[in-house]
């Protein structure tokens, strides 16, 4: 479903924040994307919803490529950034129904998923108010019910829990689980190595720009925890 | 205090520096663009200060014949303390209360008397840009015609910096009333804007009659300040400080001034959080039922998008649809005044005359202060992601951008070329010049709007009034807006032999002919730009 090759991406002034990384991930993944802070996670999430462009290497999403078929990717697709900045000016049903418009979703399947998911995240009674009143875990919720209007086959993720209450958390962990059983694929960048390790079939691991390790959970870990690895990996290990 | 009162405002001036800079980058191309815009900043300021100390000898010439060349300074001083309520009322959200980072200032180890105080200076610095180009070039041509004694240059200009001190205090006191009246609202910013329109037009009229008053006071050989110190006595204090050597009223203003100030940043620490608190809460019912939703295309929606940011920052629209609500004002005056009663309030015979010939272009200029395209681009800022991650196409964004814009200045051109029709009967060729030429100008604003906020602009904004009215895309949108509505009118004066209707005829072919250039670089070179914005 998603498949980086060899990408690099510099910034002005000459940092290179990704450096010539590559992964898969398949249809009924959910892959974990760890690193430090800085590493270039959201350097890559932002090149893989076509938000950032890059110089070098290629982007696949089902087999289109993010550069040359930039919109027919992102149809396909949905995004959550890790600070959910979405249009403080409207309401969240409002918000809602524009990304649903843009996406072109059925009016019955689009008041459908937004019964089913504003339901699931308590959200319904505050659908009218404007996001501008709204707390940093409401508006995280709104991005994610926003994101799952349209069924995307791919779902981006950064940091996706961080801002979120535990039952909000364990919802969307849910929907996550649903998603790729219904042949979905999820790349999602995470601190919380426990959420990886529980949630995750595959991970990679980005250290300055460079992946480290990458690969199914059991084969990246071994005998050891994510979280002893990752220390390892990125140099903090004993 | 004062350490902290000079780090804040460094801030201040930093952010308000970066806001104008449009070559952020230390690149060659950033370095290219910072020194394009300084040039072009410094041509607009040079144009400025020529046009007011051009504008300012014709007055003198006039006030010298009747004796009363000492209206001129007074009547500027006026003029620049007026313009700094008329102006500040609207910063005063943004600025003095309801500022993008509240909350970091607000936890830092600095008194709330401190940051009141920075904040209000900044607004007062902003308003010495009028006493820079309006009542330094007055001053220098009235010591030009009357030759006055030491006195009057020693007063002048210790007076100088203390004009919009009491003003900016004025403004802050009404902006933060109607803010803070606003905030209770279910829909604070429709009453918000409903206000502030209110009195913006409440405004002008004043500033009408005040420059009738102004001139009946220049016939009569009177002081004009008489009137004006009524209803503002630091006229009266700064007339007889400059005219007649008074020190004590020299001081008594520079005191009241200061003080003013000083009272007004201790008043307004005391309700500072109590007032950011009010402005910043939103009102939330937690009370939706799920409803039948409406279904609209991808331009439909991401139009309705663009009008909800337009019509949701009172700012916005006040800097935006300024020359909108002027045209509709002067179609609403001919309309039910006539030509002639807008000529006398005007003080400009042959007015009629002029608008018949000019009329087309000369209505022009309110569409081209109506730029609603030229911050489109910023505005996104922090919610750029979106529209980048969204599967809406690049043209798509650009176009709901245009056609927002085209909304009003559209409608303005529409409805009131046909009051202007009706009132001045130009004939066939005129009539069709009142509608070709503002429409012209409609698309062309709106296209060279957007077209400068690709190359100029600014998503790190906290507070989105330093991309409304203080960034170098506005900025340069506006000069470019202007000098594209004096071109044709300088040619018409030039070109005597050549009739008008040709002249606007000619400059609205011209303009749908850049405007096309312009559509088709926006569409190719503008998609590229907006998809490499990082």
């Amino acid at each position: 479903m998603l498949e980086i090759n060899n990408l690099a991406k510099t910034y002005k002034g000459g940092k290179k924040a990704v450096d010539g990384i590559s992964m898969k991930v398949e249809t009924g993944d959910i892959f974990g994307f760890i690193g430090p802070n800085g590493a270039g996670k959201t350097t890559t999430i932002k090149a893989v919803t076509g938000i950032l462009e890059f110089e070098s290497g290629e982007i696949l999403i089902d087999g289109m490529s993010v550069k040359k078929e930039p919109i027919a990717c992102k149809k396909i697709t949905a995004y959550i950034p890790d600070n959910p900045d979405i249009y403080e000016f409207m309401t969240g049903i409002a918000f809602i129904n524009f990304v649903g418009d843009i996406y072109q979703v059925e009016k019955g399947v689009r008041e459908e998923r937004v019964k089913k998911y504003a339901d699931l995240f308590e959200m319904t009674a505050n659908l009218g108010d404007r996001i501008s009143s709204y707390s940093h875990g409401m508006r995280q919720k709104i991005a994610i019910i926003a994101a799952l209007i349209h069924s995307p086959k791919l779902l981006v993720l950064d940091e996706p829990f961080v801002g979120l209450d535990p039952n909000a958390s364990y919802i969307l962990k849910n929907i996550m689980r649903d998603m790729c059983a219904q042949g979905c694929a999820i790349f999602f960048s995470t601190h919380i190595l426990e959420v990886a390790e529980k949630l995750c079939n595959k991970v990679a691991i980005i250290r300055e720009g460079k992946l480290v390790a990458c690969g199914p959970l059991e084969q990246v870990k071994g005998d050891e925890s994510l979280e002893q690895v990752f220390l390892e990996l990125s140099g903090h290990g004993e | 205090m004062g350490n902290e009162l000079k780090l804040l405002l460094r801030v201040e001036w930093k952010r308000l520096l970066d806001s104008l800079n449009p070559g952020r980058s230390k690149s060659r191309a950033g370095s290219r663009k910072t020194a394009l815009f300084s040039a072009v900043v410094l041509a607009a300021a040079g144009l400025l200060i020529a046009y007011a100390v051009f504008y300012f000898v014709l007055i003198a010439q006039q006030l010298q014949k009747a004796d009363a060349m000492r209206v001129l300074p007074e009547l500027v001083m006026a003029i620049c303390s007026f313009m700094a309520v008329f102006t500040s009322i609207y910063k005063v959200k943004g600025t003095l209360f309801g500022f993008g980072d509240y909350d970091f200032i607000m936890s830092l180890p600095v008194k709330t008397v401190t940051v009141a105080a920075a904040k209000l200076l900044m607004l007062y610095f902003m308003n010495l840009f009028f006493c820079v180009f309006l009542l330094l070039p007055a001053g220098a041509v009235y010591a030009y015609y009357e030759s006055p004694g030491a006195w009057f240059y020693a007063a002048f200009l210790l007076l100088f910096p203390f004009v919009p001190l009491v003003p900016v205090v004025i403004a802050a006191v009404i902006g933060a009333a109607i803010h803070f009246v606003s905030a209770g609202f279910k829909h604070s910013n429709v009453v918000n804007l409903a206000v502030t329109l209110a009195l913006f037009v409440g405004l002008m009229f004043v500033s009408f009659n005040t420059g009738n008053f102004f001139l009946n006071a220049a016939k009569i050989g009177g002081s004009f300040t008489a009137g004006f110190a009524r209803v503002y006595p630091p006229a009266g204090w700064y007339a007889k400080a400059l005219f007649e050597g008074n020190a004590v009223f020299l001081l008594l203003f520079i005191g009241v001034s200061l003080l003013t100030y000083l009272l007004f940043s201790y008043a307004a620490a005391s309700r500072f959080k109590a007032i950011n608190t009010r402005l910043a809460a939103v009102a939330a019912k937690s009370d939706y039922r799920l409803k039948e939703l409406n279904v609209s295309s991808a331009f439909a929606a991401l139009y309705k998008k663009e009008l909800k940011r337009f019509f949701s920052s009172t700012n916005y629209v006040l800097n935006s649809a300024v020359g909108i609500l002027l045209f509709t004002i002067a179609s609403i005056a001919i309309l039910f005044g006539g030509v002639d009663k807008l000529a006398v309030m005007m003080q400009m015979a042959g007015l009629k005359e002029m608008l018949v010939s000019f009329g087309p272009v000369a209505v022009s200029v309110f569409i081209a202060l109506s730029c609603t395209t030229a911050c489109s681009v910023s505005l996104e800022g922090k919610n750029l992601w979106l529209v980048r991650s969204l599967p809406a196409p690049v043209k798509l964004v650009f176009l709901s951008k245009i056609a927002v814009n085209l909304t009003l200045s559209v409608t303005a051109s529409v409805i009131n070329g046909t009051i202007f029709i009706i009132v001045l009967k130009p004939g066939l060729a005129g009539a069709l010049l009142f509608y070709a030429v503002p429409l012209a100008y409609s698309v062309f604003t709106a296209l060279m709007g957007l077209a400068v906020n690709l190359a100029y602009p600014n998503f790190s904004w906290t507070n989105e009034i330093t991309v409304i009215k203080q960034s170098a895309a506005v900025m340069i949108a506006l000069v470019i807006g202007l000098a594209a509505v004096a071109a044709p009118i300088a040619a018409i004066a030039a070109l005597k032999t050549v009739h008008a209707v040709w002249v606007e005829a000619a400059a609205a072919a011209l303009l749908a002919c850049i405007s096309a250039v312009l559509y088709r670089r926006i569409m190719t070179r503008g998609v590229k730009t907006f998809e490499a914005f990082e």
